[in-house]
């Protein structure tokens, strides 16, 4: 016979889950980090060449979006007695959300040509495969987030705006070391 | 956290943000100085320590959390210091 948990043992569940989650999303991305810091100390001529391919302007521009994007998802999880409210923000955490997506692509097509340049390959196959992968996080979790407007429930909101802010912690940490350094 | 703390919080993390948009857009085809990248990184490391307290409600809350969640930053910011100044060095 199945063992339906009591409330405060499905909240420690969904909370053990959540840090499950953000750990293993944080152990990730800082692999694929540390394998970027690793090559670009091996490569570091083409590395630098490469880097003047790329447009730390907009992606300087796609963080202000994501922190205003983040503040948003926060205000969301803010406003747990305060359906219209809570809606609103999520709407608008998944607008901006989309925006750093779409903004994020204008970028990958003027940086596309130069990708194909033989010795700038290393950098940027690492470049699309992390800034790609955190790209997928961004679109997947404001689809999500979309849905959760739809269908107003507490514990998915914690998740999901918990998750968010993860992504954008990621992003911060990106900009500076892949753009920049 | 009420919402007049948080707004509070969410001026100071969009202000750094574009704090550090505006310095990172001075150097387009050069390589930034030491001085300008660690600014940068101190300001990344401030916005993911308002991020994990207020954003995240974490202050007062999950102190051990929110100190593990800060380190991940913390960590990645000073390697990528290290990195330049090695750079610089060698």
């Amino acid at each position: 016979m199945a063992v339906i948990p009591a409330p405060d043992e499905a909240d420690e569940g969904s909370d053990l889950l959540l840090w499950v989650l953000v750990w293993g999303e944080l152990a990730a991305f800082g692999i694929l980090l540390i394998g970027y810091l690793i090559m670009s100390m091996l490569h570091p001529e083409s590395f630098a060449l490469a880097k003047l391919h790329l447009t730390p302007r907009l992606a300087g521009f796609n963080t202000v979006v994501l922190l205003a994007s983040s503040w948003q998802a926060a205000l969301a999880a803010n406003s747990q007695d305060k359906p219209g409210r809570q809606r609103l923000f999520l709407l608008l955490a998944a607008a901006l959300g989309f925006l750093f997506v779409a903004l994020k692509f204008v970028e990958y097509s003027s940086e596309w040509t130069a990708a194909g340049s033989e010795n700038l390959q290393t950098f940027f196959e690492l470049y699309f495969l992390i800034t790609g992968f955190h790209l997928a996080h961004v679109a997947f979790v404001a689809a999500l987030f979309v849905l959760a407007a739809i269908r107003l429930e507490r514990s998915t909101i914690v998740i999901l705006t918990t998750v968010w802010h993860v992504i954008d912690i990621v992003w911060l940490v990106m900009f500076p070391l892949i753009y920049l350094s | 956290m009420n919402d007049s703390k948080l707004f509070g919080s969410a001026n100071w993390v969009l202000m750094l943000g574009i704090v550090g948009a505006l310095i990172a857009a001075q150097w387009k085809q050069e390589a930034i100085p030491m001085i300008a990248f660690t600014v940068i990184l101190v300001m990344t490391v401030a916005k993911a320590r308002l991020i994990v307290l207020d954003f995240m409600s974490l202050r007062g809350t999950r102190p051990l959390l929110a100190r593990a969640l800060m380190i991940w930053p913390m960590f990645f910011a000073a390697l990528s210091l290290g990195k330049v100044v090695l750079a610089a060095v060698l």
